[in-house]
């Protein structure tokens, strides 16, 4: 039998073993591969689709429509038309101008308050998870104090409490959020100052304050970010809610909520479009940031 | 002078019944330029002895002498902190992920020296990247884009930033694969050669231990149960533990040897620890004064310690 | 006839027509331990979760044979027949591998009491006297705990004696020590030596650890890719084996030399050897796919190094 020689790290230079495989398939275009990638998370898809349509709608959408505020008494009450596509409401509105600007409002303040709260939310969480001790035993009891209230409600006391301001809405909804992310934030620092790099930005030099803020910090954020899609949507959530009881933001106001508020009691009267078509957006709206933070959220764990 | 200097070291986690003793009572010494190696089974507290020493963790009581003065407490202080670095098991969890390699070096330059000119920094960044062999394409690349082989040399290179005198190194090639580990110890014992900084060596890994380190102590729940000259030690170990630790390495000239020790028992558990010598319940050599007096350190030899009553 | 053997098993993951192992087959005697050796990701683990039929969700086993002591436990849909009283496991996390909600005796009790068809408190006795059997002092105080107030050696030996409790005809046990410290390894290599003679039953060892291979194993089967490279006694993989893969796994760790730098991960699309992109005495007929075939008595090799031109 031949005996088998030492190998050694190079195969000879005039080897011409060329490895033979099995028919392996092309690899899949791109418009191939993001069907499938449709098909395999639908809810996803949905919520990115409905999301580019909101985007889409907030941003040029007022460009394109008509003035939210004119009024036209003779003209009230339409059902939805060709010319009044949602139809009018009881000053005679064109509701879906008075949507489309909603959609512009009520986005960017789901988006600004989720923004805030994640910032403010973060920054304490971090503080309390990596430095531990009574600092964190207070922040702990504070946020405990905050989170007693459902949010809703404590947005509602802190509206009624400040002048009703758009930027006090933003603040009070904000507030009902922060303890979310002080938990979640602070929930992940306590995982990563246990790390070694923790450790090991002590000893290269930096105090505790760097090391909380400049290594804990930035690998700390990730579960806030992807939860603050979710947020986003109980923001908008919220603000509408307030805004159907009148608080925070008022009529003649184009938003969802005050136009639902405005227009539930018209449903008896036989006028659907004066709510349904806000509500119905206030759904699609929730039920886009949840398809898409869900996904996230899953894919993370 | 010895370069470091631990002296009756005791570190204790949590109070009262549920406290647990990880180092009770080490007295060790090193000098400069020399690797100690420091050998021991899980739970033998060696890791926290490196812990405290880079001031990681504070000590319960000791002291530790760093060039003559007691450092305890003072690690924070640039003086200390730039003489005194260490390098950890885990090399992917040790290096931030989110920063490049220059950043990572960047760090101690700029904190622990007297350089503020960033043109020195970057000239010291590439010396250091070169002397652990790696390439400057190395600068931009994040944790996450290296091998466990180069990250382990970025951490290594990093302890070395701050041109220090001791290195503390736990378990640094614990998670490397075998044919790695050997090039990262030729590169530790070259680095010594070209830099004099000394090593203390952490490792359960007995063989690893023996290609690098000038001497070797032996820890056993939180004491030095041995200190000696490393092939002394390999060849003729006194202590009890130590030959039974020894001989249970398994290696590829055993094929089943009659001749291993096996222990009896379980290490107990460090708020069990029965009077006297915490061996006594698995040690062959027990005799009376074993249960009653706790033995020290004491010299059988030329640079050759013990701590059992039998063997002094 | 052997005890067990295990002969041409695919398997594959679902809906991919790339099987992970190709023809895997190792065999074993009674009272005789088998060495499985390979690096991560040769496929030894789940050449042994193929037997036991424990393989995830989303892996089948295509075809294969398990024939203990001469019955073939292999089912035609693919799963595998699994009696514990035939065959028992251990695994590599002693403490993960116990249920952390019961105490360590009620857990030997129960494999006990449902594998031997007998009363719950008969159960809990044999299963102290079990405990104790391995080695544990005071097994009716440890029998009350829980896995987690036990150290790592002693879930281990727990997890030996749930496995042996049924007296099966065979072992598995997947890298029993890695976790372990090297002392309570010693300890447990000689508790399952001592229980290979006491039961006569045969061990299949899984590792990548060559000392531990030349302490514990009688024969060895060796792996890589999911293929088998060379099948031999101890004696001689420690003396010359023949196959290149054995050498390089020896190298690695004898010489420390560093084979990685041509390593490109194994590709399962691979029409023949599976070494063949890393072996340099790879040729043309290394596209066919090499099988077993014995070289001397008790030394089987899959390659055809031996029918190239000597260079």
């Amino acid at each position: 039998m031949t005996q088998v020689p030492e190998p050694s790290s190079k195969r000879p230079a005039d080897s011409q073993f060329v490895v033979r495989r099995v028919y392996v398939p092309k690899e899949q275009s791109l418009p191939r591969r993001w069907l499938s990638f449709m098909r395999a998370n639908p809810l996803f898809t949905i919520g990115l689709i409905l999301l580019t349509m909101f985007v889409g709608l907030a941003t040029i959408g007022p460009f394109f429509v008509g003035d939210p505020l004119r009024t036209n008494i003779t003209e009230r009450f339409s059902p939805p038309s060709a010319e009044h596509w949602f139809g009018t409401d009881v000053f005679g509105r064109d509701v879906f101008a008075r949507t489309v600007h909603a959609a512009r409002l009520d986005l960017s303040i789901g988006l600004t308050i989720a923004f805030v709260a994640m910032v403010i939310g973060s920054t304490v969480g971090v503080i309390s998870g990596y430095f531990g001790g009574w600092v964190d035993e207070i922040i702990m009891r504070l946020t405990d104090v905050l989170l007693a209230f459902p949010g809703f409600v404590l947005a509602l006391i802190i509206v009624a409490a400040l002048d009703e301001s758009l930027l006090n809405v933003v603040i009070a909804v904000a507030a009902a959020y922060v303890p979310y992310f002080i938990r979640l934030t602070r929930a992940q620092a306590l995982v990563e100052r246990e790390q070694e790099y923790a450790d090991a930005a002590q000893l290269a030099g930096n105090s505790p304050f760097r090391v909380a803020f400049r290594h804990v910090m930035p690998n700390s954020l990730q579960p806030a970010l992807v939860s603050a899609t979710l947020v986003t949507g109980w923001a908008v959530l919220t603000v509408a809610g307030l805004a159907f009881l009148s608080v925070g933001i008022q009529p003649p106001q184009a938003e969802w909520g005050v136009m639902v508020g405005e227009g539930a009691r018209d449903i008896i009267t036989g006028e659907w479009w004066t709510s349904l078509f806000p509500g119905g957006m206030v759904v699609l709206a929730v039920m886009a940031f949840h398809f898409i933070g869900d996904d996230l959220t899953e894919a993370r764990a | 002078m010895t370069l470091l200097d631990i002296q009756d070291l005791y570190k204790t986690f949590g109070r009262g019944a549920n406290a647990i003793p990880a180092v009770r009572g080490v007295d060790l010494r090193l000098e400069r330029g020399e690797t100690l190696g420091l050998v021991g089974e899980s739970g033998c507290g060696k890791t926290t002895l490196g812990r405290v020493l880079v001031g990681l963790n504070a000590p319960t009581s000791g002291r530790v002498l760093f060039g003559g003065q007691d450092i305890v407490g003072r690690l924070s202080e640039s003086q200390f902190r730039s003489r005194v670095q260490m390098v950890f098991q885990h090399p992917l969890s040790s290096l931030n992920p989110r920063f490049r390699v220059a950043t990572t070096l960047s760090e101690p330059a700029k904190l622990l020296t007297a350089n503020s000119d960033s043109e020195k920094i970057s000239k010291a960044i590439a010396e250091t990247l070169r002397l652990v062999g790696l390439g400057q394409e190395y600068l931009t690349r994040k944790p996450g884009h290296l091998s466990g082989g180069q990250q382990q040399r970025v951490a290594i290179a990093r302890a070395l930033m701050s041109a220090p005198d001791l290195v503390v190194l736990d378990e640094p090639t614990s998670s490397l694969d075998q044919s790695i580990r050997s090039r990262i110890i030729s590169l530790l014992k070259d680095i010594q050669a070209t830099r004099a900084v000394a090593y203390l060596f952490i490792s359960h890994d007995l063989s690893t231990v023996r290609k690098i380190a000038h001497r070797v102590a032996v820890m056993y729940l939180g004491r030095i149960v041995e200190v000696s000259e490393t092939n002394e030690l390999f060849e003729d170990p006194k202590h009890p533990y130590t030959k039974a630790l020894l001989s249970a390495v398994p290696s590829l000239d055993s094929n089943g040897r009659s001749d291993r020790i096996i222990l009896r028992g379980e290490t107990p558990s460090p708020t069990e620890l029965p009077v006297g010598c915490s061996f006594q319940d698995r040690c062959d050599l027990v005799h009376d004064r074993c249960r009653a007096q706790r033995p020290e350190l004491g010299e059988i030899g030329p640079s050759h310690q013990v701590e059992c009553f039998a063997t002094q | 006839m052997s005890l067990f053997r295990a002969t041409g098993l695919n398997v594959e993951v679902t809906g991919s027509p790339y099987p992970i192992l190709r023809e895997v087959e190792f065999s074993v005697e009674p009272g005789e331990i088998l060495a499985l050796v390979g690096e991560s990701g040769s496929g030894k683990t789940m050449a042994a979760l193929a037997v036991m039929g424990l393989l995830p969700f989303g892996i089948d086993m295509t075809t294969g044979e398990v024939k203990l002591e001469g019955r073939n436990l292999a089912r035609s849909d693919g799963t595998v027949e699994r009696d514990a009283s035939q065959i028992s496991m251990i695994f590599q996390h002693p403490v993960g591998a116990l249920n952390p909600t019961m105490r360590v005796g009620s857990q030997v009790a129960r494999a006990i009491q449902f594998n031997q068809h007998v009363g719950r408190s008969s159960a809990l006795q044999t299963a102290i006297e079990m405990i104790g059997h391995v080695g544990i002092p005071g097994p009716e105080q440890v029998a009350r705990r829980y896995p987690h107030q036990l150290s790592g050696g002693m879930c281990q030996r727990i997890m030996i004696a749930m496995a042996i409790s049924c007296k099966p005809r065979l072992l598995i046990a997947d890298e029993p020590t890695t976790a372990l410290d090297v002392t309570v390894q010693a300890q447990i290599f000689e508790l399952i030596k001592a229980l290979v003679e006491e039961i006569g039953c045969g061990v299949v060892f899984i590792t990548h650890d060559l000392g531990a291979v030349a302490e514990m194993a009688d024969r060895v089967t060796v792996m890589y890719g999911g293929q088998v490279m060379e099948e031999l006694p101890v004696a001689e993989l420690l003396g010359r084996p023949k196959h290149p893969y054995t050498r390089y796994l020896l190298e690695s760790v004898v010489q420390e030399v560093d084979h990685r730098i041509e390593d490109i991960g194994v590709d399962f699309a691979l029409t023949g050897c599976r070494f063949g992109h890393r072996c340099l005495l790879a040729h043309d007929s290394c596209n066919e796919y090499p099988t077993l075939e014995e070289i001397s008595p008790g030394h089987r090799l899959s390659c055809f190094a031996e029918k190239a031109e000597a260079p």
